[in-house]
């Protein structure tokens, strides 16, 4: 059998179809040419038709999927840089307090082993009023000794660490977990796009069969089957890996 | 009833093979599209993330800078001031003037005491890298503003390098797109060719057949480049 999708134009080109329907409809019935093939091609063509459909569909899914991870990613990024930013922020801040008191502390000193009655009863009221009140401004870095350096200075760094690892609303964010969620999805497309070629390719050779009659037929028919099955089997293989991948990810 | 015309039926055939072949083209074109667009995409967010991680290091650099030049200068004036004030008692006392000049040298003790403990609190008189090699000596000024400024200098190439990567991608992606607006026309003219008459069913498969080869030969050089 075989098609004739000819339309009229004209007189003249009607005659034409005509003739040539008329001729189409003479070809003889051959071996692969039956109305039963003609049915099992017609019948794959649409079963592939919709699983690319299914898949297409999968596939615009997992790149969503992938779009809101990364989307989740960037907020917590930003929330997460505005979190080292405050706590940079408070930590020079501690630090410049501290320095304050560390100073006035030092001068306080100097002025106690001056000799001099006058300093040194000055120094004894700064002691009282002034030096404690600035302790208490330059907590925790000038009276917690885990940052004192050997040398002498501060440990904002440490002091840094400390303030991350007391934030848990900082603790709870997890960009790099979320991109790395986005990375999988994206994979996973890339290999579902495989799947729709090969899905593709299962149309081509099943196209091949309708147009072909004989041995080339059944040839075309079997292996369009044959690359459907290969798509489908990518396919299922696909989501159990990534499944897999992100169970153990999990 | 006669025969099917075998030249008939051969162009025929060729139309529904290059019809197929243009599918099949269109969906490796449209898989390499979605690639290049993940590819731009990571790239994209890259690039963002490194931008925002050089933003909040400028930042951070900006705070250190302002702590750690802030109390060398402070450190500075005091250092003079002590200096000026022994000199003073040092002029005081040669003139005569024994109490102001105790004083100019209790202040001077004083004011050398907070010197000293700034010191061993300033990164420039703490860091060997950065710390002046003899007493007189200025610390290392410019090694401190060129290491301050490598970390988000570091963090801006690579922001830089992602950005042209999104770039190459996007146009990429943007190509891909103009050959699937090729193949659609590719596959426009084949399905033409099947409804139209023997005459012009040539004239659109050979038009057809030119578009899906440039098609072809387009996705190569993108693929290539």
């Amino acid at each position: 059998m075989a098609t004739n999708n000819n339309l009229p134009r004209d007189g003249t080109e009607g005659e034409s179809v005509s003739q040539e329907r008329a001729q189409s409809e003479a070809v003889p019935e051959r071996v692969g040419g039956g109305g039963r093939t003609e049915g099992l091609i017609a019948a794959a063509m649409a079963i592939v038709l919709i699983a690319t459909a299914v898949a297409s569909w999968r596939s615009s899914d997992l790149g969503s999927r992938a779009g809101d991870a990364e989307r989740l990613g960037m907020i917590q990024s930003i929330q997460q840089q505005d979190f080292l930013n405050l706590d940079w922020q408070l930590a020079y801040q501690e630090a410049g307090n501290a320095q304050r008191h560390l100073l006035a502390e030092a001068e306080v000193r100097a002025m106690e082993i001056s000799g001099d009655r006058g300093l040194e009863a000055q120094a004894a009221n700064q002691r009282k009023y002034v030096l404690a009140n600035l302790a208490l401004l330059a907590e925790p870095l000038s009276s917690d000794p885990a940052y004192a350096r050997a040398d002498g200075s501060l440990d904002i760094a440490q002091r840094f660490a400390d303030l991350q690892a007391q934030n848990a609303d900082l603790a709870a964010l997890d960009p790099e977990g979320a991109f790395i969620q986005a990375e999988y999805y994206q994979s996973q497309q890339r290999s579902y796009f495989v799947g729709a070629v090969l899905l593709a390719l299962s149309l081509f050779w099943l196209g091949l069969a309708e147009i072909t009659r004989g041995k080339a037929r059944i040839t075309g028919l079997v292996m369009g089957v044959l690359v459907f099955l290969f798509g489908l089997a990518w396919i299922a293989g696909v989501e159990v890996l990534w499944a897999l991948a992100r169970w153990v990810e999990a | 009833m006669t025969a099917p015309s075998p030249n008939t039926e051969r162009w025929r055939s060729v139309v529904v093979f290059l019809t197929m072949a243009a599918t099949v083209a269109a969906a490796i074109v449209a898989g390499l599209q979605a690639d290049a667009g993940i590819r731009s995409q990571v790239a994209n967010r890259e690039s963002q993330v490194y931008a925002l991680l050089a933003s909040g290091e400028i930042f951070r650099q900006g705070i250190r800078g302002d702590y750690d030049l802030g109390t060398l200068a402070d450190l500075a004036q005091e250092m003079q001031d002590s200096l000026s004030l022994e000199i003073t008692g040092l002029e005081q006392e040669a003139a005569g003037d024994l109490d102001s000049a105790a004083l100019a040298r209790q202040r001077a003790a004083i004011l050398r005491a907070r010197v000293e403990r700034a010191q061993a609190l300033s990164f420039f008189y703490t860091d060997p890298a950065h710390a002046p090699g003899e007493p007189d000596a200025l610390p290392n000024l410019e090694g401190y503003v060129e290491d301050s400024a490598a970390e988000a200098n570091r963090l801006v190439k690579l922001q830089n390098e992602q950005a042209d990567a999104y770039q190459r991608w996007s146009r990429k992606g943007d190509s891909y797109v103009a050959v699937l607006a090729l193949l659609a026309i590719a596959l426009f003219l084949f399905g033409l060719a099947q409804a139209a008459s023997v005459r012009t069913r040539r004239t659109f498969t050979v038009f057809g057949s030119v578009v899906l080869a440039v098609s072809i030969l387009w996705t190569l050089s993108i693929l290539i480049d």
